[in-house]
C-alpha cells in the first residue's frame, strides 16, 4: 500500500512537471519549441528556433539543421533571470552573445550559417561574466548539423 | 567556536540566511529582491503562527517557518510578481501541516515529507510558469564559508559530502567539465542548506549516507539524461523525489545500528 502511494506520488510529480514542460513548449515565455523552416533566401534555408535560457537549462536543448542552413535563434532569458547574464556560445561558429531580453515579443536574434557538419556544444560563456561569476552552473545544449 | 556551541541551530541558520540575503540584495538590487523576500518570510511566519494559534491557543513565531520563507525568497528567480512568493509560502506552510497530519494519521509517521520551501516553489513553477533563480547562491566563497559553519553545527558533513561526491563523479561520467562542476555555487547552496533539513532527511547516520548517495544519483541523472527534459527542474524535483524515500530509510532498522 505504502509503495503504491509512493509510486503514485512520484507519478503525480513527474506528470505535473512533464505537463508544465509541455505547456512551456506551446507557450513562449517559458520555452516554446518552435522550429520554422523558411523559404530559401539567396539559396539558403533559414531554420528558426525559439529558445529560453533558464538558470540550469536551455529549453529546448537540442537543435538539428542541415549543412548550409542559416540558423536563427530567437532567444530570451527566463523571467527574472536576465540579470544572470545568460547567453549563447558556440565556439565553432564564433557565436558568443549575451541574452538580456526577457520579452518574448522582442527576443535576442542570433544568426549564423551552419557551414560545418557535426555535433556542436552550445554553452553559456556570458553566464560566467554575470553576478554568479564562475559559480554559475554550466548550461548546455546541442546543435547537430547534418550533411 | 564558543559562539557556535551556544547558538541555537535555527538562530544560526536565520543569521546565515540574513547574511546571504544581504549579499544577494547588493548584487541584484533592493527593488528586485527585497519585496519577494519580505513577502515570503512574513507570510510563512504569519500563517504558521495562525495555524499554531488555532491548534494550541498560543502565539509564537516558528523559526522554521521563517527559514522556509527565506528559502522561498532566495530560490525563486528575482523580480517576482507579489503573489508568487505569497502563494509559494502559503502552499509551503499549509502543505507542511497537512502533510504532517496525513503522515501521522495514515502511517503513524511523525513528520511531513517534503521540504516545505521546495514544495511551495515547485507548485508555483507549475501554477505560474515561473522559474527558480537561486539568487541566494550567487557568492560561492560566502556559501562555502557559511556552509561549513552550518554543517559543523548541524553535524551533517557526511550527508553533504556524500551527495557532492556522488553528484560530481556521475556528472564527470556524463562528460561535464570538472572545474565548472566544482565551481557551481547553486549545488553547494542546495546541498548544504536545503538537503540537510533535519525533518525531511533521515534521522540515522547510515540513512543519511544512503540519502546523500541516492540524491546525488537522482539529481545527476535528471540534469544529464532524459534528453534534458528535467534539467531546469532537477534540484527542485530531485529533492522532492528524494524526500519521498526518507520515511523508508527511517524505517530500516539496520541503518540505526
Amino acid at each position: 500500500m505504502k509503495i503504491l502511494l509512493i509510486i503514485f506520488l512520484i507519478s503525480v510529480l513527474l506528470f505535473a512537471c512533464a505537463r508544465n514542460i509541455t505547456e512551456n513548449e506551446q507557450n513562449i515565455p517559458s520555452g516554446e519549441i518552435k522550429e520554422t523552416v523558411q523559404e530559401p533566401i539567396n539559396g539558403e534555408n533559414v531554420k528558426e528556433f525559439n529558445m529560453v535560457i533558464e538558470h540550469r537549462a536551455y529549453t529546448p536543448n537540442s537543435f538539428t539543421v542541415k549543412k548550409g542552413d542559416k540558423v536563427r535563434f530567437l532567444a530570451i532569458a527566463a523571467p527574472g533571470t536576465s540579470s544572470h547574464n545568460h547567453g549563447i556560445t558556440i565556439d565553432e561558429f564564433n557565436i558568443n552573445v549575451a541574452v538580456l531580453k526577457e520579452d518574448v515579443n522582442n527576443p535576442e536574434i542570433i544568426e549564423f550559417v551552419a557551414d560545418k557538419a557535426g555535433t556542436f556544444e552550445i554553452y553559456c560563456m556570458p553566464c560566467w561574466d554575470g553576478p554568479f561569476g564562475k559559480g554559475h552552473p554550466e548550461i548546455k545544449a546541442t546543435l547537430v548539423v547534418e550533411e | 567556536m564558543k559562539f557556535l556551541a551556544k547558538i541555537n541551530v535555527y538562530n544560526l541558520l536565520i543569521f546565515l540566511l540574513v547574511i546571504i540575503s544581504f549579499f544577494g540584495i547588493i548584487k541584484f538590487g533592493i527593488k528586485e529582491t527585497l519585496p519577494q523576500l519580505i513577502i515570503a518570510v512574513i507570510t510563512c511566519g504569519l500563517i504558521d503562527s495562525l495555524i499554531d494559534y488555532f491548534e494550541f491557543r498560543r502565539f509564537r513565531v516558528s523559526k522554521s517557518s521563517v527559514i522556509t520563507g527565506f528559502f522561498i525568497g532566495l530560490v525563486l528567480s528575482i523580480d517576482q510578481t507579489w503573489y508568487v512568493p505569497l502563494v509559494a509560502s502559503l502552499i509551503a506552510v499549509c502543505g507542511k501541516h497537512i502533510g504532517g497530519f496525513l503522515m501521522k494519521k495514515l502511517f503513524n509517521y511523525n513528520s511531513h515529507i517534503f521540504n516545505p520551501a521546495i514544495f511551495g516553489i515547485f507548485i508555483c513553477l507549475i501554477l505560474f510558469n515561473t522559474i527558480d533563480g537561486w539568487w541566494g547562491a550567487t557568492n560561492l566563497i560566502l556559501i562555502l564559508l557559511l556552509g561549513i559553519l552550518l554543517l559543523y553545527k548541524f553535524k551533517r558533513f557526511h550527508l553533504t559530502l556524500t551527495f557532492l561526491a556522488t553528484y560530481f563523479i556521475l556528472s564527470l561520467v556524463f562528460g561535464n567539465n570538472f572545474f565548472n562542476l566544482i565551481l557551481d555555487s547553486t549545488i553547494y547552496f542546495f546541498s548544504i542548506f536545503m538537503l540537510t533539513e533535519p525533518k525531511t532527511s533521515p534521522n540515522s547516520f547510515r540513512g543519511r549516507i544512503i540519502y546523500g548517495l541516492l540524491s546525488g544519483v537522482i539529481i545527476a541523472l535528471m540534469i544529464n539524461s532524459f534528453a534534458g527534459l528535467f534539467s531546469g527542474y532537477s534540484l527542485i524535483l530531485g529533492l522532492l523525489i528524494c524526500n519521498l524515500c526518507v520515511p523508508f530509510l527511517n524505517k530500516l532498522n539496520f541503518l540505526h545500528k
